[in-house]
Parts: C-alpha cells; sequence; structure tokens
C-alpha cells in the first residue's frame, strides 16, 4: 500500500485518459467481432504472436522467423479472406452504433412462419432445406443459387420445395423476411460417423454448418424429421417450440424480454471490458513503467527569452547528455527531434550566467524516464556586442635552419577589428595565424595565411580579410654582428 | 663601542662601494642605438621612453646578441632586452611574460637615470612552443611597448 501511493502520484490524468480510450477501442473491437471467423483467426494470430516472442527470446531463429511470416501472411489473409465480414462489422448505420451498440440483423425473421411450415413439411414427408445466414458471409460456400426475392410464407416455401417442382432440389437461403435464393448447392460435410440414414441433405446442412454460423433446417422426406444444424453439430427437433427458440435466437430479431442484468450475454460484455481494460493497463505499464532499456543522448540547449539588449557570447557546453531509461518499445521509437532542452533566460544578466538544468527544462516523450544530466549546469555568457582592435601574431612552426635567424617580421595589416561581446573583446589583444611553417625558409621572404579567429564567438568586423601577408628578413647567424646598444 | 662604529664605518664604505659598481654597470649598458625589433615607446615630456626592445638569443655584457622573433626551443633560454631614455628619477618597470595570451611570469626591473639598459628571461621547456608576447610596463600599469616572437623547436 506504501509503494502504491507514490506510484499513483506519478499517474498523469493523460495516463489514465489514455488506457481507457484503448481499452474501449479495444472492447468495441471485440463485439463488433465476436461472433466471426476473423475474430477467431485473429484470436489465432494473438496465439502464434506469443509464441513467436517466447521462440525468439529462446533464441529459436528458425521457429521465430517461420512465425513471423506466418504472422504477417494471416494478417493479410484476414482481410482478403474475411473482407465481408470485416465489412459487415464496420457497416454501421451511425456513429452511435458504431460506439455504442452492438452488431445485430437489422430484418425481422419470421421464426414462427418458418416452425410451422417445416413443421409441416414433416408431417406430409416433403424434403426441403433451409438456410438461415448468421453473422458470418457464405457466399464465398455456397454455389449455384437461383436468385428469388419472395416473401417468408408457409405456402411459398412449401412449393419450392414441392417435389417435381424444378428449384425444389436444393437450399433456400432465407435473409430476414425474404427468400434470397433457390436451388442452392452447399459443401457436404466429410464426417464418416454420421448415422446411416443421414442423407445428402443431412450432410450438406452439417458441411455448411461446420464451416459458418449459418443455421440450417433439414426435413427427412423419407422420415419426416427435422433436424437443425448449426456450429459443426446436427441433431433432430420434435418439438416445435425449441425449433421457433432456435430460430428466434439464432436470428435474434426482436430485443429479448429483459431478464435479470447478470444473465451471460451480459456477464461476457463486462468480462470482455474488464479484460479489454486488463490488457491496456498491461501494455501501458510495460510500455510506460518499464526501464529495460538505457540510453545516453546528447541534445543540444535551445535558449528562450534572450534579453532584447544582450548576444549569447558563449554557451559552455552547447550540448548536454541525457541518460534515458524505458521500454525498449519506447526507447526505439524516440526520435532525436522529440528531447528537447529549453532554457529561459528571462531572468539571466549580462557576464556569467551558471543556470541549472532540471527536469523543468527538459522535454521527453511520455513514459521515458531522466536518470541523470550531464551536466547539471550550463554556463552561458550574456554580453552587448562591441568591435575592437587586435594584433596579428604570426604563429611559427617547424624548425629553422640552424644557420638561419629570423630578426625581423612585418604583418601586413598588422591589425584587425574584430566584433564580439564586451567582456570577451575586453581580455583579447592578439589574434594569431594559422601555423607558418619553418622547415621551407631559406632566406628573406613573404607569404599569405589566414587567420584563426578565436574564440568562435567573435568575428572579423565587416570588410575585413581573414588573410594577412606575412614578411621576414633572415639573415645567415655567422655573418650576424653581436648588438650592443 | 668602537666595534660599532667600525661596523657602521665598514658598512658605509660597502653601500658606497657597491652603488659605484652599479652605476658602472648601468653606464656599461647604455651605449650606441641597437637595431630596433619592435620600438614602440611613449614621448611625453616627463615619462621615460623605451628606445629599444628586443628578443635576443643571449645578453651578454649588457648587449644583446642575435636579436631574433624565432627561437628555437634548444636554446634553453630567451631573452628581453629593453633600453629606456628620458629617465627623470629611479622607477620600476615590468617584463611581462605572455605565453598565447595567458601571463606566465611577470619580472620586476629598476631603471636608473638618465638612461638605463635592463634585460630579463626565461628558461625555455618543451611545453613553451608557441607564440609569446612581452608587455613592458611601469607600476602605474603604462604600456611601453609589446615584443612579440615566438618558441619554435
Amino acid at each position: 500500500m506504501k509503494s502504491l501511493i507514490p506510484f499513483l502520484k506519478t499517474v498523469r490524468w493523460q495516463d489514465v485518459l489514455d488506457v481507457l480510450i484503448n481499452s474501449y477501442i479495444l472492447f468495441r473491437v471485440y463485439i463488433l467481432f465476436r461472433h466471426t471467423n476473423a475474430f477467431r483467426v485473429i484470436i489465432g494470430i494473438g496465439i502464434l504472436w506469443v509464441f513467436q516472442k517466447i521462440a525468439t527470446s529462446l533464441g529459436l531463429v528458425i521457429t521465430s522467423w517461420i512465425l513471423q511470416a506466418v504472422i504477417a501472411l494471416a494478417a493479410i489473409i484476414i482481410i482478403v479472406v474475411f473482407r465481408n465480414e470485416l465489412r459487415l462489422a464496420l457497416q454501421v448505420q451511425n456513429l452511435r452504433s458504431f460506439l455504442w451498440g452492438g452488431v445485430s440483423k437489422q430484418s425481422y425473421t419470421p421464426a414462427q412462419v418458418i416452425t410451422d411450415t417445416v413443421m409441416q413439411m414433416g408431417k406430409k414427408r416433403i424434403g426441403a432445406i433451409i438456410v438461415i445466414p448468421g453473422r458470418e458471409d457464405i457466399s464465398e460456400l455456397v454455389h449455384g443459387g437461383i436468385p428469388w426475392h419472395g416473401k417468408v410464407s408457409q405456402e411459398m416455401i412449401i412449393s419450392i420445395f414441392w417435389p417435381n417442382n424444378p428449384v425444389h432440389d436444393g437450399a433456400i437461403i432465407i435473409d430476414g423476411d425474404e427468400i434470397k435464393e433457390v436451388a442452392v448447392l452447399l459443401p457436404l460435410s466429410q464426417r464418416s460417423d454420421l448415422p446411416t440414414f443421414y442423407g445428402t441433405r443431412h450432410r450438406a446442412a452439417l458441411g455448411l454448418a461446420e464451416r459458418s454460423d449459418a443455421l440450417v433446417i433439414v426435413v427427412s422426406e423419407e422420415r419426416g424429421r427435422v433436424s437443425i444444424a448449426k456450429n459443426g453439430s446436427i441433431g433432430a427437433v420434435s418439438d416445435p417450440e425449441v425449433l421457433h427458440k432456435t430460430i428466434r435466437e439464432h436470428v435474434n430479431p426482436i430485443p429479448e424480454k429483459r431478464t435479470k442484468w447478470w444473465n451471460r450475454t451480459n456477464l461476457q460484455t463486462a468480462f470482455a471490458a474488464l479484460a479489454s481494460f486488463v490488457i491496456i493497463s498491461g501494455a501501458w505499464f510495460s510500455f510506460t513503467r518499464s526501464k529495460d532499456v538505457v540510453m545516453s543522448v546528447e541534445v543540444p540547449i535551445e535558449f528562450l527569452n534572450r534579453p532584447v539588449n544582450y548576444e549569447i557570447i558563449e554557451v559552455n557546453p552547447p550540448k548536454v547528455t541525457l541518460n534515458l531509461a524505458g521500454s525498449s518499445a519506447l526507447m526505439k521509437s524516440i526520435k532525436p527531434q522529440q528531447i528537447e532542452v529549453r532554457i529561459d533566460l528571462r531572468k539571466a544578466s549580462e557576464g556569467k550566467n551558471l543556470i541549472p538544468i532540471t527536469q523543468e527544462n527538459i522535454f521527453i516523450p511520455p513514459g521515458i524516464l531522466i536518470n541523470r544530466v550531464e551536466p547539471s549546469f550550463v554556463e552561458v555568457i550574456l554580453d552587448t556586442l562591441t568591435s575592437k582592435e587586435v594584433s596579428i601574431q604570426v604563429d611559427w612552426k617547424g624548425h629553422l635552419d640552424d644557420r638561419l635567424i629570423i630578426t625581423e617580421v612585418k604583418v601586413s595589416p598588422s591589425k584587425l577589428i574584430v566584433v564580439g561581446g564586451k567582456s570577451i573583446l575586453s581580455n583579447l589583444n592578439t589574434l594569431y595565424t594559422a601555423p607558418v611553417s619553418l622547415e621551407d625558409i631559406r632566406g628573406s621572404g613573404s607569404t599569405s595565411v589566414p587567420v584563426i579567429i578565436m574564440p568562435p564567438s567573435i568575428k572579423l568586423a565587416p570588410n575585413y580579410s581573414d588573410r594577412v601577408v606575412v614578411e621576414y628578413t633572415v639573415k645567415d647567424r655567422r655573418t650576424m654582428e653581436i648588438v650592443s646598444p | 663601542m668602537e666595534t660599532k662604529a667600525c661596523f657602521l664605518q665598514g658598512l658605509k664604505i660597502f653601500l658606497i662601494g657597491l652603488s659605484l659598481i652599479y652605476s658602472f654597470i648601468a653606464f656599461a649598458q647604455t651605449g650606441d642605438e641597437a637595431p630596433q625589433q619592435i620600438q614602440e615607446t611613449t614621448s611625453e615630456d616627463n615619462l621615460p621612453f623605451m628606445k629599444t626592445g628586443l628578443i635576443c638569443e643571449s645578453v651578454r655584457n649588457g648587449h644583446c646578441e642575435r636579436p631574433t622573433v624565432v627561437l628555437s626551443v634548444e636554446r634553453k633560454q630567451a631573452f628581453c632586452y629593453t633600453l629606456f631614455e628620458n629617465i627623470t628619477a629611479p622607477r620600476i618597470i615590468y617584463h611581462r611574460w605572455y605565453h598565447r595570451g595567458e601571463l606566465t611570469t611577470q619580472i620586476r626591473l629598476r631603471l636608473q637615470p638618465p638612461r638605463w639598459a635592463t634585460y630579463s628571461s626565461i628558461q625555455l621547456r618543451e611545453a613553451d612552443k608557441g607564440p609569446w608576447q612581452v608587455e613592458v610596463v611601469d607600476e602605474t600599469g603604462r604600456v611601453y611597448g609589446v615584443l612579440r616572437f615566438s618558441i619554435t623547436e
């Protein structure tokens, strides 16, 4: 409990909102896709992903690689194969139903008419097979149908399946209160454990029930028995009430009479909501609270609100090193421009300012922690700009021939004007040329060399060249007189 | 008592002798004008001015030997020689030796009227390579001149 309170203090309102939004999105995805084959495949992909992570952590290179390929392929397959289901799930009437409502059939299927008709056909030994699709699209599973588009009625159904009727072979598909297609061929079940008295109609009914969530009603021509195939199983129904209830639950045309709030559906939904929250909270925790990766980044310092009278003459150091910690996923996704160190110069004064670098100066993406800042202070020199004339001196390098001696050097121009901060220039009297080698000097001469402008915060006044001409006088040491002033 | 008087008499003679020797050296150090490496002087009437300022390889018997602007570190020593004129009263000057603009040493020297030559020197080490300046100033901070040279390999 003692550790929980400090933890809760670190949670921002943005974090709470973040978790709630994503939990709700996950929950809605579940609600929209829960009864579809696509959802089952998504769960399968999720399991594969877990296995792939385990394989990677165990160092199973080939397994991990194959699983990764399968997951990538499966993701494409979901979109291609289940495009109709995805479309159905996402086809909503309005934003409200997308955000809050469930997916249900909008049309009314006359369950009682179908029940009465089927029972009557059983008595009259009229063979029939009726398909009532669920949420999954069955257009890829069936073939050979003839469009019908007739209103569902007892007479219509009986007449379709009436012996010797040209369309009495095959199944009919009922969509809402409409017979959509007749003479439809269904895929046959390959099961070998079916009773011998099950004919082709039963195998066809079971074949479709195995491959989709459709409800298939079969009326046996020989025995007059009514069977229902759903979710991969088939069984006889003798009670019309049971048949009616099964059809009604399948099509769910009218909201059921409210029962107790803790009914199975509500409990499932509540569990899904809780699971969504737990999953997203876990993901958030692993993303933002994990510190498994530590990284050092060098960040340039930005300065804000510089007083108008002053120039920034020098910043030491110009960059700070931030030692960051966070989850590997967050650390990998971090971009240099997302990390900033900003210092407000509003209160800075002329001269040297030693400014501490605190958490308030550092801007990093949420979920990343700062372990250390190096250095913890930055030195900023503010100054008014001024100009100064400075002498130029030759920086000789190397070794002059021992027989020679340089007695005089003239630099043209001997002075240059530089612009910089007042305090910097007050201590600056000389600028040096780039190194001039003595190795090749054999006699008097001249050379043109650049002037090194140091420190970098200063610059040459306009119209001044950074090159000077160095004229030197060389004498032979042996012939040189001793000066006696 | 007698011993004390004798000691004071001896001290007096010693001081007179010392001042005579000092004057002789000063006289010996002044003479004809040397080749001027850098001459940055003040010419106000009542103030001394630096007539000659030189960096030399050596100073022997009050003479600057081989004035130069580039000295090898192998020479082990660098000398700054200055000659002042128009000295009206004894005065203190300083030779401030700067290596790349950083003050490394400051040597206090005395000037005697009316003309006086004096010098200072530093020992050279490997770390001393680079450009140098010797700033010649008095006690008030007045700059008489800046001599520039380099220590090389």
